[in-house]
């Protein structure tokens, strides 16, 4: 087990398999192999809490098919820490749980990304930078504005001025 | 009405390159209008991912678009170019010239995939078979008539996947392709016109042959080759010959539409892999397997061996055969959707080294019976 500890003081205790989803403290595991508590100065206990049930999430999946191929009993080790609510959809594709995962406010898909970044777990900052792409697709500029509160510091001349600049990207 | 600070202008440069990376270049190049920070953001990005679509399919609007990106843009390196589009444009052949241009910002990926049912030939430039940062490409031309790809020279050091789709090869493309991409590891080439009589390379680790159409004799000779899969619609086994296969280990031969067996040379070339798979359509002849058997070797690494047909499975000879040369054998699965009532049994009785033999795993439909002989030496050696 390894502690991870929030920016707020929260202390999460994780197996060190799901601790290690994430590359930052992959390399500190690797460079110090009796580290077991490590604070994370960027990441809030609520933020940190959603990214460690993707990892354990995604752990548990990876185990469980590895599993499922050398034809052990599901019931083996590893399953005792899961959490209930993620037995129900083990059964589920993983790619639907992490639609479903990360359907979630703007406020929060922005510090899962920051997280994500700072953690270095590519899956989680794939799957929300393509969310974040996905939101901006088909927007048009003002739409895209709206949506995330982007304010446009161009006077009207000037956002003119682009425009009939560069007639090949608006045509 | 909306307190929400504006996040996405605050991220981190990388950060949010890594979300505009996953939108087309044209909604790319639109964030430039939202606010001063976007201005240049977009000139950064390192994905090109170019859509036809984003242009009504107008291959001028498009011609004016992607010259202008190249202009505006600068010399910042690129990452991936992805072109996808439906040509409809009659009036003149597509031109695949700009790849000039993006080849230059030393890209590691580029993928083409263009469709169109106008006839004539999509032109790649050279300079596409000689950029030196290029790690994967991609070219998928389906066209009315193959398109034939012929560079002057191929010269792609760090080319490690290619994956080619309704193309015309022949025996010149395919030397200049091993010769001038030593880091080679993956090749794929799907529904592709084949005029090629040798694949040899030392290097290629993955091999995938899927619905192509073989013109002649194909030696296959990759001593470093893991993973192997041939997916053919006629009857092609018998003109693949396999050599020095010896890094095996993941093998399949998949053929829905063929009836009858692969053949047993192709069979005997796959005898250092651990895993095979087969998925047959109607995997019985009359004319006994046995004849070309003393061509197959012992399968002294096989441990899965994976049996499925579309119809019936009536012969197990050669089932028996792989029972009896694969002393190792761990699981074998048998799936079929029918079987024969006047099935042939195997003929007489094999004599199993299957001592490691574990799971057996059986799926027939529930009126069909098993052959009592091949049920009762499975029992034999099962517990």
């Amino acid at each position: 087990m390894i502690t991870l500890t929030s920016s707020d003081g929260v202390q999460f205790d994780v197996r060190e398999a799901v601790a290690k989803e994430s590359q930052i403290i992959r390399d500190m595991i690797q460079d110090d192999c009796v580290i077991t508590n490590i604070p994370l100065a960027n990441v809030n206990h609520k933020i940190l809490s959603i990214v460690l049930e993707y990892c354990q999430m995604h752990v548990d999946k990876t185990e469980m098919e590895v599993n499922a191929s050398k034809h052990q009993t599901t019931t083996g080790e590893g399953s005792s820490s899961v959490p209930v609510a993620l037995k129900v959809s083990s059964n589920k594709n993983l790619n639907d749980w992490d639609k479903e995962f990360i359907n979630v406010d703007l406020d929060t898909l922005y510090d899962l990304i920051l997280a994500a970044n700072y953690l270095n777990i590519s899956g989680l900052l794939n799957l929300t930078t393509q969310a974040a792409a996905d939101i901006i697709k088909g927007k048009t500029t003002e739409e895209i504005r709206a949506t995330f509160n982007i304010k446009n510091d161009f006077t009207p001349e000037e956002e003119a001025a682009i425009r009939k600049e560069n007639p090949w990207a608006f045509e | 009405m909306n307190d929400m600070v504006d996040w996405i202008s605050r991220l981190p440069d990388d950060v949010l390159n890594c979300i505009l990376s996953r939108l087309t270049a044209k909604e790319v190049v639109q964030t430039c209008i939202l606010s001063k920070r976007w201005r240049n953001t977009w000139a950064s990005v390192r994905v090109l991912n170019f859509q036809l679509d984003d242009f009504d399919n107008d291959s001028d609007r498009f011609g004016r678009f992607v010259d202008s990106v190249f202009e505006n843009r600068g010399q910042s390196c690129l990452g991936k170019v992805i072109y996808e589009g439906e040509f409809v444009d009659t009036s003149h052949g597509p031109s695949m010239q700009w790849l000039d241009r993006a080849a230059l910002l030393m890209p590691q990926a580029i993928i083409v995939c263009a469709d169109t049912n106008v006839g004539g030939q999509l032109i790649f430039p050279d300079s596409v078979f000689s950029c030196k940062s290029l790690e994967y490409l991609g070219l998928s031309v389906c066209m009315d008539g193959l398109s034939i790809i012929r560079p002057k020279s191929i010269a792609l050091p760090s080319l490690q996947t290619l994956v080619l789709e309704y193309l015309s090869l022949d025996d010149d493309f395919a030397q200049k392709l091993f010769l001038g991409c030593p880091s080679l590891e993956s090749l794929k080439l799907e529904y592709c016109d084949l005029f090629i009589s040798d694949i040899s390379s030392n290097v290629l680790k993955k091999l995938f042959l899927t619905d192509c159409h073989l013109y002649q004799h194909m030696r296959i000779c990759c001593p470093s080759l893991i993973s192997l899969s041939i997916n053919y619609f006629f009857n092609s086994t018998r003109i693949i010959s396999l050599e020095k296969m010896t890094s095996l280990v993941n093998a399949q031969i998949i053929s829905w539409d063929v009836v009858g067996l692969p053949d047993a040379q192709l069979i005997s070339g796959l005898s250092n892999a651990t895993s095979l798979k087969f998925y047959l359509r109607d995997p019985n002849s009359k004319e006994p397997w046995k004849k070309d058997i003393s061509k197959c070797r012992t399968f002294r690494n096989l441990k899965s061996l994976e049996i499925k047909a579309r119809y019936m499975i009536s012969n197990f000879d050669w089932i028996a055969y792989f029972l009896e040369h694969s002393p190792l054998l761990q699981k074998l699965t048998l799936k079929c959707l029918s079987i024969d009532e006047n099935m042939i049994d195997a003929k007489q009785d094999v004599s199993f080294l299957v001592e490691h033999l574990e799971t057996v795993d059986i799926h027939y439909p529930k009126d069909g019976k098993l052959p009592i002989k091949l049920m009762s030496m499975l029992d034999r050696r099962t517990k």
